[in-house]
């Protein structure tokens, strides 16, 4: 799977970027060089996925990739090898990446994780009547958050792990059996402490840096997945709720959508924050991307919302200007693009007719 | 019941005290300054967290580890005692400043022996009664003893800065010549002291003798075949733990086994420890930094693949094995040059002359170039220092007043005489780390006298009558050996992680009623 990665970007890099390049976008540099690369060479998704890497570890790796004949080339120009491409487009390996998206969840993932299962550790302990537990985790954010959500939930503890147990049993049940039993092997449970990363290792066989990106791809996916069910999956949700906001490439499109929720309408928050009108707007393209419940109905009509879809789909093209002349510049750019972006996460459910 | 043991029964629910412990406790409610040793796993921390609950005002307790800091305050906290708090530098700054602010409003407050040097806090500390000012892991204090702290020689003024409390010196090893180090240093006067011997009547020694290493692994794989019991094998290398532990594994299918070292993620770290005490793991190969703060009754068998620096560190992990009072033992492994790494670690932990030499001319050189005394990280670098090395010239170049307050005096000019009186110091100090490690490998060496014996003598006049077998030299031997074998259900069935997912979160059939 590491080796998959690494192949991916270079391939995509396609010789114009270092391999210290891939390094800085796997481990998450926030420096505006990563960030660019990330956006355009179209591997956004891999930003900061495996941020414990290793420099040393990671030179390591390379080199026995290039002894194995995966690529050529030196440090600062490589390119895949015949035997490279194949590897990478095998029918079995595609697909295996593709639920990344690193560049919005990479702060989010550790948090979800961490929350969840030190309150699966709490809950089912002292449902089990074992009030003096040693927590799993000792970070202070972490226990705080986890110990607010016992105090509030602590009467109603049967709920919360029917629950909990409900919805992520909907969640596991649609990864590979192999990703479903890591996941459950690494949560601590009143009798079982979880599985360490090197103990997953060598009980499936896999790599040390195979089940780094493994646990980090489940958590991509567990994130999309309460995101996109947040009807069926009320309690997951409160785990990620405050950290969408960290969704937001930009914060002031965070602070935006803070205002948006607590009920302002645009021309107030213009005037609060003493912006423009299309800052606010370029703010929202980027909520209606991020937040998959958000409702854009408010702002392009049901019945709008199709009939602009229904041109994108006849001249399959998201060019915005094309689009507004097609329907004769009666919608905005604004409008548009916000059909766009409920077409891109697939978040329309008002169909197409 | 008497009233101290109604408070003991209330707060800790034991219904009566452990050897040692009400004497000390006693004596420290009447003001009076306590030296306090006892033998690890007896209790030592209650001497302290019982008075916190009972004195008006807080407990101040100063600890050379953070991690057994914040494992007490885990610990406590899951007890129900609320009023506790490790300040260090992991706290985060909210964190750290809310405990500040709040200071006196916690009746037991932990702190790293360099938070008492740092100006901000004693003036937050200025507002706290301090009724007991504990020193833990005293033994640090003493340039002789094997975990000697430059800082904790600093103490001394903070007791005085704080208005001279009563004071606690507690360890678990103390020779003779420690423990009248540790009186002087912190400036005690009419200290009782409640000196406890340090044998333990359930733990058998035996020393064995071998080539190389594959005969040391080929060895420990036979015992724990014939004994599947919670042990822990002590190795003096992170590599080596980590490649003892795979081949243990491949050749024990039926054990537990599992790695610990510094060199591991936080995360994974409290995974393996966790496991451990939780009876997940039977066998953990680790360094020594597994085991502080390790509250695990019935480790049965404690390993040394390697051999620590010195008999006080050795008597200490021992001293993890059978806390519950059950048959337990020492198993020392031992091979040709096996002596070479402890050696270089001691010749490590102080900066060779040379180096001494040439900062001693960077600095006379650069005179007012303070800057160099204050970066750290920079003299880390260029001088090829580690940490300890650092802290331990910091400290000399102080007491020789070189500097003062991270300032090179002005008027300092006796950089001869300096580089000569370290130099002596080092000498002196290697000399005498390599005399007790010396100490050690002797007492291992030995084939006629009762190992107890040797190994107790420097500290206790008698010894105890062993409960489960001696030493290989006088009666034990691994043929005859009977400790408690606690069933366990080896063949799990495999379960798909349906059933084990539902058995995790009390669903279906594994509901609590």
């Amino acid at each position: 799977m590491f080796t998959l990665l690494i192949l991916d970007c270079i391939d995509k890099f396609k010789c114009e970027r270092s391999l210290s390049a891939i390094y800085h976008l796997l481990t998450g540099k926030r420096s505006s060089q990563t960030l660019q690369d990330a956006y355009s060479y179209g591997i956004s998704n891999y930003f900061g996925i495996y941020k414990t890497l290793d420099r040393i570890k990671f030179n390591r790796y390379i080199d026995q990739m290039r002894e194995k004949g995966l690529f050529e080339g030196d440090d600062e120009e490589a390119s895949l090898t015949r035997k490279g491409i194949e590897l990478l487009h095998i029918e079995k390996n595609k697909g295996q990446l593709k639920d990344f998206n690193g560049l919005k969840y990479n702060r989010m993932t550790y948090y979800c994780n961490q929350r969840l299962t030190l309150f699966i550790q709490t809950i089912t302990n002292i449902e089990t009547e074992n009030y003096s537990f040693i927590a799993i985790n000792d970070n202070k954010d972490i226990q705080t958050w986890v110990k607010n959500l016992f105090i509030k939930n602590k009467n109603d503890l049967q709920k919360w792990l029917e629950g909990l147990y409900t919805e992520l049993y909907m969640f596991l049940n649609g990864l590979d059996e192999l990703d479903a039993t890591i996941f459950v092997d690494r949560l601590t449970g009143s009798k079982n402490i979880g599985l360490s990363k090197e103990q997953i290792a060598k009980k499936y066989n896999l790599t040390h840096h195979d089940v780094e990106i493994k646990i980090e791809l489940i958590s991509h996916k567990l994130i999309t997945f309460i995101r996109t069910n947040k009807q069926e999956a009320p309690l997951l949700s409160i785990f990620i709720e405050d950290l969408i906001e960290q969704l937001f490439i930009t914060d002031s499109a965070a602070k935006t959508y803070q205002l948006l929720r607590r009920g302002y309408d645009n021309e107030q928050i213009s005037s609060i924050r003493h912006l423009k009108m299309n800052t606010i707007h370029d703010h929202i393209v980027e909520i209606a991307y991020v937040d998959y419940n958000f409702d854009i109905t408010e702002i392009v009509a049901k019945e709008e919302v199709v009939e602009i879809l229904r041109s994108i789909r006849k001249l399959k093209t998201r060019k915005l200007k094309v689009l507004k002349e097609n329907l004769n510049n009666k919608y905005s750019f604004f409008q548009i693009r916000l059909v766009l972006a409920v077409d891109q996460t697939k978040t329309w459910k008002g169909g197409l007719d | 019941m008497d009233y101290l043991e109604g408070k003991l029964s209330r707060f800790f629910g034991f219904s009566t005290f452990r050897n040692g412990q009400k004497e000390i406790i006693t004596d420290i409610l009447k003001g009076s300054s306590v030296i306090g040793i006892l033998p690890t796993g007896s209790g030592k921390s209650l001497c302290y967290q019982l008075p916190a609950h009972l004195l008006d005002g807080s407990v101040l307790v100063v600890s050379p580890l953070i991690s057994l800091m914040i494992d007490q305050v885990k610990q406590l906290k899951a007890t129900g005692f609320k009023e506790v708090i490790a300040i260090n530098s992991f706290l985060s700054m909210s964190n750290r400043n809310y405990a500040l602010t709040n200071l006196a409003s916690y009746k037991l407050i932990y702190v790293s022996p360099e938070m008492l040097q740092n100006k901000f806090f004693l003036r937050y500390l200025d507002k706290v009664k301090v009724s007991l000012f504990v020193v833990d892991e005293a033994h640090c204090i003493s340039q002789w003893g094997h975990e000697f702290r430059p800082d904790y020689l600093k103490l001394n003024h903070a007791i005085n800065q704080i208005g001279n409390p009563t004071v606690l010196a507690l360890s678990a090893t103390a020779t003779p010549e420690v423990q009248i180090d540790i009186e002087q240093q912190l400036g005690l006067k009419e200290v009782k002291k409640h000196i406890h011997p340090m044998d333990r009547d359930n733990i058998a020694f035996m020393v064995q003798r071998f080539t190389q290493y594959q005969e040391k692994i080929a060895y420990v794989v036979d015992v724990l075949k014939k004994f599947n019991v919670p042990t822990m094998i002590y190795f003096s290398s992170r590599n080596t733990t980590e490649k003892a532990a795979e081949e243990l594994s491949v050749n024990l299918p039926n054990h537990r086994i599992a790695y610990y070292h510094g060199g591991m993620e936080q995360e994974d770290r409290i995974l393996i420890q966790q496991q451990f005490m939780n009876n997940q793991l039977d066998v953990i190969c680790c360094t020594s930094a597994f085991g502080m703060g390790i509250n695990k009754k019935d480790i049965r068998l404690v390993v040394h693949f390697h051999l620590p620096t010195q008999v006080e560190s050795f008597i200490q992990e021992v001293g993890r094995a059978g806390r519950d009072g059950q048959a337990s033992a020492s198993l020392v492994l031992v091979a040709p040059n096996d002596d070479q790494l402890p050696k270089r670690l001691i010749e490590n932990e102080l900066p060779d002359y040379q180096t001494v030499n040439d900062i001693i001319d960077f600095l006379s050189a650069k005179e007012n170039d303070n800057f160099s005394i204050k970066s750290e990280t920079k003299m880390l670098d260029y001088f090829n220092l580690n940490e300890t090395q650092w802290r331990f010239l910091l400290f000399q170049f102080e007491k020789h007043g070189m500097i003062k307050e991270s300032r090179i005096m002005e008027e300092f000019n006796d950089w001869q005489m300096l580089k000569n009186q370290l130099y002596n110091l080092i000498v002196t100090r290697n000399t005498y780390k390599q005399k007790k490690l010396t100490e050690l490998l002797k007492w291992a060496d030995n084939e006629h006298v009762c190992r107890r014996k040797l190994l107790f003598s420097s500290f206790q006049e008698t010894l105890s009558q062993p409960l489960y077998g001696c030493c290989d030299v006088c009666d034990f031997s691994f043929l005859t050996w009977e400790p408690p074998i606690v069933e366990r259900n080896i063949s799990i069935p495999p379960k798909g992680w349906e059933e084990t997912f539902k058995q995790l979160m009390l669903q279906g059939d594994y509901r609590e009623d």
